[in-house]
């Protein structure tokens, strides 16, 4: 069976004071890729902490997931701390274009062949409602390949039980995924590990709607809960890892992994159905 | 890197109701001697007062947009807070300007994307 793995984290690299499990989580990539040698790399935003500079790219990111090793099979979406450098300028030379977009147009999609799915990088730290480039970018991206699975992934979660809670605007991004029958949200932000059933944009839940998780456990200090967020299936607050995803045509299975190797969350499930 | 922008009144709003609760923390954070956290609390007030006095149109610059997320971070403990001690009025009213903030902070950065790469 072809398959795709990706390894889906966010919030990783700093000064080791604040960033203390940013080297734990790269090492565990390693671990990973030796395992899944075709594995691809899905880096969350706020990549390299306090405010996305060069120099926080140098000496921060570079020594651990800026490796040749890893960062050769990195796909990004940029965070609020890379936003602090102006537009985003540094993250956007780091990834490059075919990684990372530009900063006037930070989004891209990737297609998955081996596994037959549709992966959507959008950008949440930027103007993302109705009448903004990048929904109607969206818009035209998702028809164009209609009927296939569909992964997107950006840094601030709609949905969240730990730090900075819900955020509003996602919902727009949520509406045009949902409407394409998408199955899977990945977001950092939050420095925590969540896993949701799959949901509707209104919070209903719905067996074929989007399945969101936050992995913003890349190495920044973690937080805790600070709510009970309906449709949250699984969390846990006290661990650095990372998410485990293997990509099929007819389904997925997700797995989180701590920094010593122990399978956390685990569970598979079909791609939604889509009309011909 | 200096922008020019759109501020609604909702969001003048926001930015006003904002900068007395930063000012209040900025206070009380000096009382008790945290002097660093109150010069910073106190700089996320001047900007937001800044931004609140200004008419549809407002100078900000990296620095300005970065004090707003602040406030907004700060200003999500204090919703926290009162959301768990059952003061659910203050936090819905906080939790409405936060957004405001981020509106303001995610137009810096659509128009700080576009002004790098022309």
């Amino acid at each position: 069976m072809a398959e795709q793995v990706l390894l889906a984290v966010g919030d990783m690299c700093g000064p080791a004071k604040k960033n203390p499990g940013a080297a734990a989580t790269a090492d565990l990539a390693r671990r990973q890729i030796a395992l899944n040698p075709g594995a691809m790399i899905l880096a969350l935003g706020d990549n390299a902490y306090n405010r996305g500079r060069p120099d926080e790219y140098r000496d921060h990111y570079t020594p651990s997931w800026g490796q040749a090793d890893l960062l050769g099979r990195t796909w990004s979406c940029p965070g609020n701390h890379d936003y602090r450098t102006a537009g985003a300028a540094a993250y956007f030379q780091y990834f490059g274009e075919a990684r990372a977009g530009t900063p006037r147009r930070s989004y891209y999609s990737v297609p998955l062949p081996e596994a037959g799915w549709h992966m959507i990088s959008l950008n949440s730290e930027v103007e993302q409602d109705a009448h903004s480039p990048q929904l109607q970018w969206l818009r035209e991206d998702l028809a164009a390949r209609r009927h296939r699975p569909i992964l997107a992934f950006w840094h601030r979660p709609r949905w969240g039980s730990g730090a900075h809670r819900d955020s509003k605007k996602p919902r727009w991004f949520w509406n045009e995924l949902y409407a394409e029958r998408a199955e899977l949200a990945l977001a950092g932000h939050a420095h925590h590990y969540e896993r949701f059933l799959p949901q509707r944009p209104d919070q209903i839940p719905d067996p074929h709607g989007i399945r969101q998780f936050i992995v913003g456990t890349g190495g920044r200090r973690l937080q805790g809960r600070s709510k009970d967020t309906p449709n949250s299936d699984y969390a846990r607050f006290d661990l650095f890892g990372i998410l485990k995803l293997t990509l099929w045509p007819e389904g997925y299975r997700w797995e989180f992994v701590d920094v010593d190797d122990r399978m956390i969350d685990r569970g598979e499930q079909s791609i939604n159905p889509r009309g011909q | 890197m200096e922008l020019t922008l759109t501020i609604s009144e909702d969001e003048r709003h926001a930015c006003r109701r904002a900068a007395s609760l930063m000012r209040a923390m900025a206070s009380g954070l000096r009382e008790i001697g945290t002097v660093q956290e109150a010069d910073a609390c106190a700089g996320y007030a001047a900007t937001l007062d800044r931004i609140a006095a200004s008419g549809e149109c407002c100078g900000v610059n990296s620095d300005g947009k970065v004090d707003v997320e602040q406030a907004g971070f700060v200003l999500e403990g204090v919703r926290d807070g009162l959301d768990n001690a059952d003061l659910d009025e203050g936090a819905d009213f906080i939790q409405r300007d936060i957004e405001r903030l981020n509106d303001i902070v995610f137009r810096y950065n659509s128009s700080a994307g576009k002004a790098v790469e022309s």
